[in-house]
This record gives structure tokens, C-alpha cells and sequence, in this order.
């Protein structure tokens, strides 16, 4: 369903992401783990189009959107959850999901999206700004899913929220995969968070793929070391 | 306080009757607000491009020199080939101007603002360079000579609900497009999905674009947008002021002065901007002089920008 | 550009309104200056009209602010009981008159005087209008109009439907009887067609400059000589008697003798003339306790 082929992202003169080959499954869901500076936001940031990939190929269902901007790619079927959530501020509950509209079939929200997160719901009118730490994420996940991503990509979606919540998210998402027939691609440095979601678990460190476990043989151990500073 | 200020305004005065005062000073207060709506009218384009991509249109005087020329060519028309539709050509004339500003912001996003994003110095320079251009072709095309489009007999004279009371009726009409365009630009922004497309680009243009709005156009129909207001608003100029290659020149300052004042791109900052310099110009002009209104206001002006950078209602947005 | 002339030693046949207070061997002044277009349209005014207020409004520079002066001057001192009630000076380019036009509706003046220039002067009769002030409105209550600035080439920006009974002071309508000025706007027609198919305009800045080069032709076979000096030297006395607008001649102090005229401005766009000085008026472009 995706596949990134020889990725090379740089800023500048400093290369972030180097010569990185993985790919995803249909219905699978794939984390990408690492420490904090090794180019996990900077590999999803690549793979939605905020950032320019310096060379490789980026393939969503047999389509290659590396050259494409941010929205093209939207409408080749990604859906992007960043990290840190970016919800429109200024804008109300409803207006944010309905930014994701743009490339979707229905341009209505469906009743399945206040169905799964009934916190938005009775959010609607409220501006984004002022909801909680889960809550924005609820509603960053609404608003990527609601354009009917093929793919769906998080960003640390766990970064910052109550641990209480984290399961909450996780169990969301499992639902969600199931009902939205998704494909994931998910960064993460919790590993507890990512056992309850993923298939299988990459680790990357400098840009480049250091270790690979399937879930149903992972050596916490391993990766728990890769992850601690 | 009626009585006070009735007092102050009989000892300014005191050689008119209390009839006479108030008709002027009814007139005096349309003239106010006439300005104001001027001045809105020709802000309100620049502050949309300015709000959406922090481009400074320099050549926003000329886009309304265009608006005011397509009247003009309107008017022609009309008067030549059907003149049983003279009476009624004003509005349409209004849609021609609005769609050449359109199509020619649009092309000129295209072919010069796109490349710039980045660069907002480099922005300022070219749309000046382009103001230029326009200016000479206007010059080349339509000669130095001022113009006129012929206004249909129900835009011109006055209303005189009383004897002596001269409400002009272009001055009402200028209220009525600035009020209507205004509440149209408004509920655009608010209520539709090209409005929504355009605030969620403005909050936040990366994550606008990972969420399936296409910045890029977004971008070139704002631009566009602006311009095609400027146009409108050279359209409805013309039936107060002269059009000349350098007409729209002459607009730029005060457009520029409304649009900082107001805190750079939010429509109800424009708007507070445009009312309270309208007013302070002409209470003052009334008092003292044309020249020194200008001038006191001018110092207010810089004053209060002093003060306060970033302008009257300062844009809560990051980026 | 004064300079740059005495420097070069070159000659300039000068066309356009002025403020006088200035005279140079190196420049021909076509145009009327100041006291020529100004003091007999004033004495006119008050005699004709008994006007015995006035309210002066001119764009901001040096022109309208000396004429104003003299202007203010000569009706405090040499007009009968006569006062200013009113002056204002509006920044070139201006197109927001309504504030102003209350002040004089508020005075109330006898005559509105104005030199007014360039884009503004379409907003000025528009705003005018739009605010009922009319020349038929003013006849009524005797009150005049009467204008320095604006010429046929202004009036066809302005539309004279705006313009209609307002008066002006200029040394040259479109409109002069006489074969002299006929022949000219004729023969300007035919030269002009393709430009105005037969409708061109002809104001006093226009016809002033016509009057440069058959100056300089005529100066240049009295002086026998293209050398600057001399044709400066020679300029004192030359005669055009063909002039559109009728005889004129080269003052000592490079102005021209020519007469004054004030012309009612018809819905059309051209002016009736009403009235002429009697005698060509002397050009003095040093006035004696006009300063």
C-alpha cells in the first residue's frame, strides 16, 4: 500500500534522512521508533510533502507522490496527523474537520465521525484552541480521516497527553483501523502505546533503519535500549 | 451633553441660526461617514492580500485605475450601442471592473508574486515596478488626459429630504457598495469553504496544505480576490473622483495608512481604521483646514503606531 | 527648470498659468501671469455681481497660494467694502471635497473662487453638484462661481453637465468669435482628426502654447539671427496680430500684453464669453503692494 524507496531528505547541507527503504502492508500498521532528533518528524513531514525529499520514491497504492505538493498527496490518499497536533486555533471544532473536506467524495461530515469521537461533537463550536491536549488530538485524527485516507500517518501521537488518555487513543485507533479499513504508518517513542497498536516495529537512528521486529517476536529489551538516551 | 456641545458649536457660530448649523452639520456628518467609506473601500482589497500572504500590493492603486477605466469603457459602450441600457449600465460596469482586477491579479500571481513568497522586500519592489508598467500603459492606451465615465442621471444630485439639506447621492451610493462588498467579503470569509479554505491557510499554510487544501491556489484566487475588489472600488471612485494613468497613485497612501493603522490585514480592524481616520480627517478639516487635518492626522497616525506596532486589532495568528 | 535655461542659455516660451514674481531674459511667458488673469476678473465680479464676499479654495502650491494671496489682497484693499470669508487649500491630487463644500455652504459667499488643478478637479464639480451646488442653484441666490483654473481640456474630464453656469478667467476661450480663431481651431481640427474625429478641445493653456513658436519665428526675422542673445534682446515689441486669441505683444519684461475675458461654462463644454477687458492689460509680474 506504500512504499518509500531510497528516501534522502536533507536541510540544507545536513542529511536527515538517508537512503531509507520500507514499506507497508495493506490494513498493516507500522512503527517507526528513535530517540528524539533521529528523523522521525522530519521522515513523516517527507512522506506528507512539507518537506522536499532530495531523491528516492514515495508510493502510495501504485501511485509515486514524491514530486507532489502536500495536497495532491492528500488526494492520492494520505492522511496526516502531526505531531504536536496543529489544529487550526482560530478556527471552531467543526471548521477544523471540515478542512479536511477538501479532497473528500462527500464534502459532509459524516455521522461516523461524532459517532467515534462524541467529545468533538459536543465541542463543535468551541474554537480548536481551546481544547485539551486529547481532545486536539481526537480532533487532528478526525480531521485526517474524515478526507478518507488510504494511509494514515501520526506523528508521535502520544507526545504530551495524560498516560490515562494514551489508552484511550490506542484503543480508538484499533477501531478505527477495523472501520476505516486503514493502512498506518505511526512514530512513536512509547513502547507500551505502540505494542497495543503496531504490526511490526522499525527502529531508525540517524536517519537510517537500525533494527526490525515483527510484534509477535519483539525484544523489548533491544528496543527499550535503542529508545533510552 | 446636547446642551454643551450645542452651547460650544453657538459660541463657534454664533452668526448662524440654529437651523441653518443643524442641516450642515447633518451634512457634515455624511461627509464623515462618506469618507469612511471610501477609505474602506480602498483598503479592503489590500488588507485581504495583506492578511493572507503578507504581500504589500503596491500596485493596488493601479488595480483600481483599471476598474475605473473598464467603467469608463462600460459607459462608452453603452452610451453607443444601447442606449436604452444607459441607465443601468453602472452595475454591470461593476462586474467588468471586478473581472479584469480578477483576471489580471490572477495572471500576475502567476507570472511574478509566486516566485517572491519568500522574499517580502522583493514583493514590495516588483508590484511597485508593476505599478508602473500599468501606469504607462494606462498612459499609452488611454491617453494622459483626465476622464470621465457619464454617470447615469440617478447617481448624480442630491437628495433633499429639507430645504437646504443636500444628502449627495453618489456619497450614498458609495456607502451602499462599501457596506455591501464589506458584508460580502465578510460572510465569504466565515460561512464558505473558499473562506474557510483561505483562514486555515493563513493559520497555518504547511498544515493547510497536509490536510488537502491546495495553498498554492488558495494563494492565487486571494490575490486575486484583493485585486478584483480594488477594482470594484475604482469602479465606484469614478463616480466621485477623475481617472488618469495616475489616479490610482494618489490613493495609495491613504489606502497604505488605513490598512497599518488597522493592524494589517483583519477586515474589523480595517474597518475601525477606516472610520476613525475618516472621522478625525474631516471633524478636523471642518474646524481647521484640509492641509492641516491631513496633518494632524498623519501625526496621530504615526503616534499611534508608535505605541502600538502592530496596529489597531493585531492579527492573533501565528505565522 | 529656470535654472538650468540661464545656465544653458537657452530660450523657453512658457505656456501655462503662473504665479508671476519672476522674469527671466531666457524665458517667454505665453500665459497670463497672476495680476492679468486675476484683478480684472475680480473688479469684474464686484461690479457686475455687487458680489461683496468670497471664499478663495485652490490646490496646495505655490500657484493657487500666490494667486489667492493676490487675490485676498486686492479684495481687502481695492474692492468696495469687500471681505474674504473663507480660504482653503486643498494637497494636490485630493478627490474628498464634501467637508469643504459644508464650510462654504456654511459662509455663504458671494463668490466661490477657486484654482484648483489636475485629478481634483473632477471631484471638485462632481462633489459640487452631488451637494447641490449648481450655477443655476448659485444665479438664484446671486451667488457666483468663478474659477482661474479649469479650461475646455478640464471641463472635457469633468463632464459639463457638471460644470453648467460656472464662470471662469482666462485670456482665451474655444468659443472667441473672430476669423483668427476659427481658422485655428479648424485648421487644429484637421491636424488632430485622427486623434478626436473633429472634436478636439482648445483651452487657454493650449492656445499659449500655440502662440511660442510664431513668437520665436517672428522674433528670430527681426532679430535676423538664431543666437539666443539676440532673440532674447529682440523678444520686447514683437507683434503677433493673428493670434487665436486676438493681438498680442511682447512686454519688455517677457510677458504678454493681452486682454482678460470671462466665459459662463455651458452644459456642452465650451463657454459663452461674457465679457472682455476693454484694453489689452499690462503684464506685471513684479506687482507693487501685491506682495
Amino acid at each position: 500500500m506504500l512504499e518509500v524507496k531510497n528516501l534522502c531528505v536533507s536541510y540544507g547541507e545536513s542529511i536527515i534522512i538517508r537512503d531509507l527503504s520500507f514499506s507497508v502492508a495493506k490494513n498493516e500498521t507500522l512503527a517507526i521508533m528513535g530517540r528524539n532528533g533521529m528523523g522521525k518528524t522530519t521522515l513523516m513531514k517527507s512522506m506528507i510533502g512539507m518537506i522536499r525529499a532530495r531523491s528516492g520514491s514515495i508510493t502510495v497504492d501504485g501511485k509515486d507522490v514524491a514530486k507532489l505538493d502536500s495536497f495532491q498527496r492528500v488526494k492520492a490518499g494520505l492522511g496526516f496527523v502531526p505531531q504536536g497536533r496543529q489544529i487550526f486555533s482560530a478556527l471552531t471544532v467543526e471548521e477544523n474537520i471540515r478542512t479536511g473536506l477538501e479532497t473528500a467524495k462527500v464534502r459532509k461530515i459524516e455521522d461516523w465521525v461524532y459517532k467515534t469521537f462524541p467529545v468533538l461533537d459536543e465541542m463543535k463550536n468551541r474554537k480548536g484552541g481551546n481544547l485539551s491536549g486529547g481532545q486536539q488530538q481526537q480532533l487532528a485524527i478526525a480531521r485526517a480521516l474524515v478526507s478518507g485516507p488510504k494511509v494514515l500517518l501520526l506523528d508521535e501521537p502520544t507526545e504530551g497527553i495524560q498516560p490515562s488518555i494514551i489508552k484511550d487513543i490506542a484503543r480508538t485507533l484499533n477501531e478505527l483501523k477495523r472501520l476505516r479499513d486503514l493502512t498506518v504508518v505511526v512514530s512513536e517513542q512509547v513502547l507500551s502505546f505502540t505494542l497495543e497498536i503496531a504490526d511490526r516495529l522499525i527502529v531508525i537512528e540517524s536517519g537510517a533503519i537500525v533494527h526490525e521486529d515483527p510484534r509477535s517476536s519483539v525484544d523489548e529489551a533491544v528496543i527499550s535500549r535503542y529508545l533510552s538516551v | 451633553m446636547t446642551k454643551i456641545s450645542a452651547a460650544i458649536l453657538l459660541a463657534m457660530f454664533g452668526a448662524y441660526t440654529w437651523d441653518e448649523l443643524q442641516v450642515v452639520l447633518i451634512m457634515q456628518g455624511f461627509a464623515g461617514i462618506s469618507l469612511f467609506s471610501i477609505f474602506l473601500l480602498m483598503a479592503l482589497g489590500m488588507a485581504i492580500i495583506f492578511g493572507q500572504m503578507k504581500v504589500i500590493n503596491m500596485a493596488h492603486g493601479e488595480f483600481m485605475t483599471l476598474g475605473a477605466y473598464a467603467t469608463v469603457v462600460c459607459s462608452y459602450l453603452s452610451e453607443t450601442y444601447a442606449p436604452g441600457l444607459f441607465h443601468w449600465y453602472f452595475p454591470v460596469a461593476m462586474i467588468v471592473a471586478f473581472g479584469a482586477a480578477f483576471v489580471l491579479g490572477f495572471l500576475v500571481e502567476i507570472s511574478i508574486i509566486r516566485f517572491l513568497y519568500k522574499r517580502p522586500l522583493d514583493t514590495l519592489l516588483a508590484t511597485w515596478g508593476l505599478s508602473m508598467i500599468m501606469q504607462e500603459t494606462f498612459r499609452q492606451v488611454a491617453g494622459a488626459r483626465e476622464t470621465s465615465a457619464t454617470m447615469p442621471d440617478w447617481l448624480m444630485g442630491s437628495w433633499q429630504p429639507a430645504e437646504g439639506l443636500d444628502i449627495p447621492i453618489n456619497g450614498m451610493f458609495l456607502l451602499g457598495v462599501s457596506v455591501l462588498l464589506t458584508a460580502a467579503i465578510t460572510i465569504n470569509m466565515y460561512y464558505s469553504r473558499a473562506g474557510l479554505r483561505v483562514r486555515a491557510t493563513v493559520m497555518n499554510r504547511d498544515m493547510a496544505g497536509a490536510v488537502g487544501i491546495n495553498t498554492r491556489l488558495t494563494d492565487r484566487l486571494t490575490f486575486a480576490l484583493g485585486c478584483g475588489v480594488a477594482g470594484v472600488a475604482g469602479c465606484a471612485f469614478t463616480t466621485v473622483g477623475s481617472i488618469s494613468p495616475t489616479a490610482g497613485s494618489q490613493y495609495i497612501v491613504d489606502t497604505f495608512m488605513v490598512v497599518v493603522f488597522g493592524g494589517a490585514g483583519s477586515i474589523v480592524g480595517t474597518i475601525i481604521a477606516a472610520f476613525t481616520i475618516a472621522q478625525a480627517q474631516s471633524i478636523l478639516e471642518f474646524l481647521l483646514s484640509g492641509v492641516l487635518a491631513k496633518v494632524f492626522v498623519l501625526l496621530a497616525v504615526v503616534g499611534v503606531l508608535m505605541i502600538r506596532p502592530q496596529g489597531l486589532i493585531a492579527s492573533k495568528i501565528r505565522k | 527648470m529656470l535654472p538650468i535655461f540661464e545656465k544653458e542659455n537657452g530660450m523657453l516660451y512658457y505656456p501655462t498659468f503662473y504665479e508671476g514674481l519672476e522674469a527671466s531674459k531666457n524665458v517667454i511667458y505665453t500665459g497670463q501671469e497672476a495680476t492679468q488673469q486675476i484683478l480684472w476678473g475680480l473688479d469684474w465680479v464686484a461690479k457686475e455681481k455687487g458680489a461683496k464676499t468670497y471664499f478663495l479654495v485652490g490646490s496646495d502650491y505655490i500657484w493657487p497660494r500666490t494667486s489667492m494671496k493676490i487675490a485676498r489682497i486686492h479684495i481687502e484693499k481695492h474692492l468696495k467694502d469687500s471681505k474674504v470669508v473663507g480660504e482653503e487649500f486643498k494637497p494636490l491630487g485630493d478627490t474628498d471635497f464634501k467637508t469643504l463644500i459644508n464650510k462654504i455652504k456654511l459662509a455663504k459667499p458671494d463668490v466661490i473662487y477657486t484654482a484648483i488643478v489636475g485629478g481634483s478637479n473632477v471631484s471638485w464639480y462632481k462633489q459640487l453638484k452631488a451637494a447641490g451646488i449648481t450655477g443655476e442653484s448659485l444665479a438664484k441666490k446671486n451667488q457666483t462661481m468663478l474659477t482661474i483654473s479649469t479650461t475646455e481640456d478640464e471641463i472635457r474630464g469633468i463632464g459639463g453637465e457638471n460644470c453648467e453656469g460656472f464662470y471662469a478667467c482666462m485670456k482665451y476661450f474655444q468659443s472667441l468669435p473672430g476669423d483668427n480663431n476659427t481658422k485655428f481651431v479648424a485648421a487644429f481640427n484637421e491636424m488632430y482628426k485622427d486623434k478626436y474625429k473633429g472634436n478636439a478641445v482648445v483651452g487657454d493653456v493650449t492656445q499659449a502654447a500655440y502662440l511660442g513658436p510664431w513668437l520665436w519665428k517672428a522674433t528670430v526675422e527681426k532679430a535676423g539671427s538664431f543666437d539666443i542673445d539676440k532673440i532674447a534682446e529682440a523678444s520686447e515689441g514683437i507683434e503677433y496680430k493673428e493670434a487665436p486669441e486676438g493681438y498680442v505683444k511682447i512686454h519688455k519684461n517677457h510677458h504678454l500684453w493681452s486682454k482678460a475675458r470671462i466665459g459662463k461654462m455651458r452644459a456642452d463644454g465650451q463657454f459663452d464669453v461674457v465679457a472682455e477687458s476693454p484694453e489689452l492689460i499690462e503684464p506685471n509680474p513684479f506687482p507693487e503692494g501685491y506682495k
